[in-house]
């Protein structure tokens, strides 16, 4: 078909016909033309109508009765707030105000300054004068104001002074969790403690952050060990209640503490943390860890007998005992008489590499584990000599931090296995490291309780919560040398000790005897009644009931043989 | 009929218009208010967070001691003063009799339950002996360095 052909039958039009017959032809296709187009119009409005009656009639018409909004705002505050294991507010986010200085707007610095001096007399009147004729946009006057104070600075009326809603760091507990929250900065990042170890959490802000600490017992803690330092005029003290099957510690304070609102007025021995960052010499508390070396290793046995009558002379060295007994003791009656012949004995036997070895896993000789930032690193002494190691058997020639002292003994006395302290809430009990076995760990409970009923820590005893512990004095070491009037008493002590639960310590630094304590400033005499107290209190809150001695599981639990007719020779 | 639809036609095309004016303004004002709300569930919420700060701050342990101290007249709870439902005498227990050294039946009384401290005699006095120690034992101490 050619082109000519096609344009005429597109046009419904026939050339060859005749003209009557074209026109008739014309009008047919227009007919036909129409007739089409209104059909496919018809298909249209009937599709559009199916359409309407499907989404009006056949489906849900109404509209939904909640709308359902996504711009639901929920208030966030710069940082997440710390809450202790009871959900107690710790630490939160306030809003406050701060005043700044438009310099470019400032008419007159002077005059505008001295207004301000009537309202804020402590800002300083020079820095204020330069500020306020800096001319640059934006100059801080004062951070934080309270209420009223804005209130009169508005009332003043100056151009150029200004209001920027910012966030404040408020502790509503004070000073009771100075060390283990930390502080932050006047911008509001963390720079100690919990602040500082969980700066990006908190910054990102997904719901409060629970921490393992107890206010209740924090208090407690922290009273208790007050009254002691100001009893015994010491200089420092620090405490700490564990919890000895999941490592959560439930108190944990140091002393002299701050304010933390206020941290840079306070001087920088207030600001140290003794729990976990101070190392010291921990004294005959170590002759628990010993003598569970010697029990696990089976170089001894409870009734073993040791030669304390001499004091053993090593080079310029001797090692005697304070009060002691000067006869032949038993492993049972060294620890009730904190004998230290009797412990270095006790260590010669069993060995350098075996002691060496058993203070690693126990924990002693490595930076302690705590999501804290403040840890100090035990000293160890490097070479490890014989005398060492009849030294660190009762607790001289190694420092650690009373942190790991504490995470020691809750292993000693739950049964054998050793958890990572942690500050952070637990679900349970986390995986721990077996480092002695269970019979061992029965035998020590037995020997802690003995030092209690029998031995230096009788001032401990609380009836009822059978507390079982060792006491510590240690002289301090100034300059290399050691000080006879500067100690640290340390009490650490298990309760209830049938079926220990939680661990506490309270050391005290450079206690001072009184009267009552006949001078005695050891630790029997200081830090052991404070334990004492700290337990009284805190025994009712953390649910346990107080029992009778007279029950005979109990006593069967506790019951320890002092000695037997065996002897054995000490191999020095 | 063309006259009546035309003004059928009009009628309803005025009835939507108003319509659909009135649900558009409505949907504004809603939309005001809802952020209004919105706004105001905000402030409520840092309320909230404000009076929690003063809640913990109300709870301070030393705050409530202190209260308790002027206004109760409880103390310290001590061990003895807690007992367990088993240490009371059961029921059975009241009707039973005993003979007294006259040989008369009298009515059981029950005997106070055994105190967590409570030690023997010999017990006891030894425990009271421990706590001065002879002024004499100040012998020696744990170490004596001479470097």
């Amino acid at each position: 078909m050619s082109f000519h052909r096609f344009s005429y039958w597109l046009r419904g039009d026939r050339p060859e016909l005749s003209p009557d017959q074209r026109e008739r032809h014309a009008i047919e296709t227009a007919r036909n033309r129409i007739f089409i187009t209104g059909a496919m119009f018809a298909v249209g409005f009937v599709w559009i109508t199916a359409g309407l009656v499907d989404a009006t009639v056949l489906r849900q018409g109404n509209e939904p009765e909640m709308a359902s909004g996504s711009d639901t705002r929920e208030l966030k505050t710069e940082r997440a707030d710390i809450v202790d294991r009871n959900g107690m507010l710790i630490a939160t986010d306030l809003p406050t105000n701060s005043l700044y200085a438009d310099a470019r707007v400032i008419k007159d610095p002077v005059g505008s300054a001295d207004q301000l001096l009537t309202v804020l007399p402590e800002l300083d009147r020079d820095t204020l004068i330069r500020h306020l004729s800096s001319q640059k946009a934006f100059v801080w006057i004062r951070r934080n104001l309270t209420p009223e104070q804005q209130y009169a600075v508005n009332s003043l009326g100056v151009p150029g002074l200004n209001f920027q809603r910012e966030e404040r760091r408020v502790y509503p507990h004070g000073r009771l969790f100075a060390h283990v929250l930390g502080f932050t900065d006047i911008d509001n990042n963390g720079i100690a403690g919990v602040e500082r170890k969980f700066d990006n959490e908190l910054r990102i802000n997904n719901g409060p952050l629970q921490l393992s600490l107890d206010t209740r017992i924090q208090y407690a803690l922290e009273e208790e060990v007050e009254s002691a330092m100001k009893t015994y005029d010491a200089v420092g003290a620090t405490g700490m209640v564990m919890d000895i099957y999941t490592g959560e510690v439930l108190g944990m304070m140091s002393l002299p503490d701050f304010d933390p609102h206020r941290p840079g007025q306070a001087p920088a021995d207030a600001r140290f943390n003794r729990a976990t960052l101070g190392v010291y010499e921990m004294g005959s508390v170590f002759k628990l860890f010993n003598t569970a070396i010697a029990l696990e290793t089976g170089t001894v046995n409870l009734q073993s007998m040791y030669d304390a009558s001499q004091p053993i002379r090593v080079g310029r060295f001797a090692i005697s005992d304070y009060r002691g007994e000067n006869r032949w003791l038993s492993v049972a009656e060294i620890i009730k008489y904190s004998s230290n012949i009797g412990s270095a004995r006790i260590a010669l036997d069993f060995g350098t590499e075996t002691q060496r070895k058993y203070l690693k896993k126990f924990g002693i000789l490595d930076t302690p584990k705590i999501e804290l930032p403040e840890v100090g690193s035990p000293l160890v002494p490097n070479p490890w000599r014989e005398v060492n190691t009849m030294t660190i058997s009762f607790g001289h020639g190694l420092a650690v931090t009373p942190l790991q002292v504490v995470s020691g003994i809750s292993a000693l006395a739950n049964g054998g296995i050793l958890r990572p302290a942690t500050i952070l809430k637990q679900d349970g009990a986390p995986a721990g490291e077996r480092i002695i076995s269970r019979q061992t760990s029965d035998k020590m409970r037995r020997l802690m309780r003995l030092v209690v009923t029998d031995g230096s820590g009788k001032k401990a005893e609380v009836p009822g919560y059978f507390l079982g512990g060792k006491t510590g004095t240690s002289e301090k070491l100034v300059n290399g040398r050691y000080v006879k009037n500067a100690r640290m008493s340390t009490f650490v002590a298990a309760f209830p000790m049938q079926d220990p639960k939680y661990v506490v310590l309270v050391t005290l630094d450079e206690p001072k005897g009184t009267k009552e304590t006949y001078g005695f400033a050891t630790a029997g005499w200081v830090s052991a009644p404070a334990v004492g107290k700290v337990v009284t209190r805190i025994a009712p809150l953390l649910g346990i009931e107080p029992a009778n001695a007279k029950a005979p599981e109990i006593e069967q639990a506790l019951q320890i043989d002092l000695r037997k007719g065996e002897r054995k020779l000490a191999s020095f | 009929m063309t006259r009546a639809m035309t003004f059928i036609g009009l009628f309803l095309t005025i009835v939507i218009g108003a319509g659909t004016y009135w649900v558009s303004h409505e949907v504004e004002r809603l939309e005001k208010r809802y952020s209004a709300i919105q706004s105001e569930i905000l402030n409520e919420q840092e309320s909230i967070h404000v009076l929690e700060a003063e809640w913990s701050y109300l709870n301070n342990p030393q705050r409530i001691e202190s209260l308790a101290k002027t206004y109760l007249k409880l103390d310290q709870i001590a061990p003895l003063q807690m007992a367990s439902i088993d240490d009371l005498p059961e029921d059975a227990d009241l009707h039973q009799y005993r003979l007294d050294k006259f040989g008369e039946a009298v009515a059981f009384l029950p005997v106070p339950r055994a105190r967590p401290d409570e030690l023997a005699p010999d017990e006891a006095a030894e425990a009271m002996i421990i706590n001065a120690p002879s002024l004499a034992a100040t012998r020696s101490d744990a170490k004596e360095g001479e470097q």
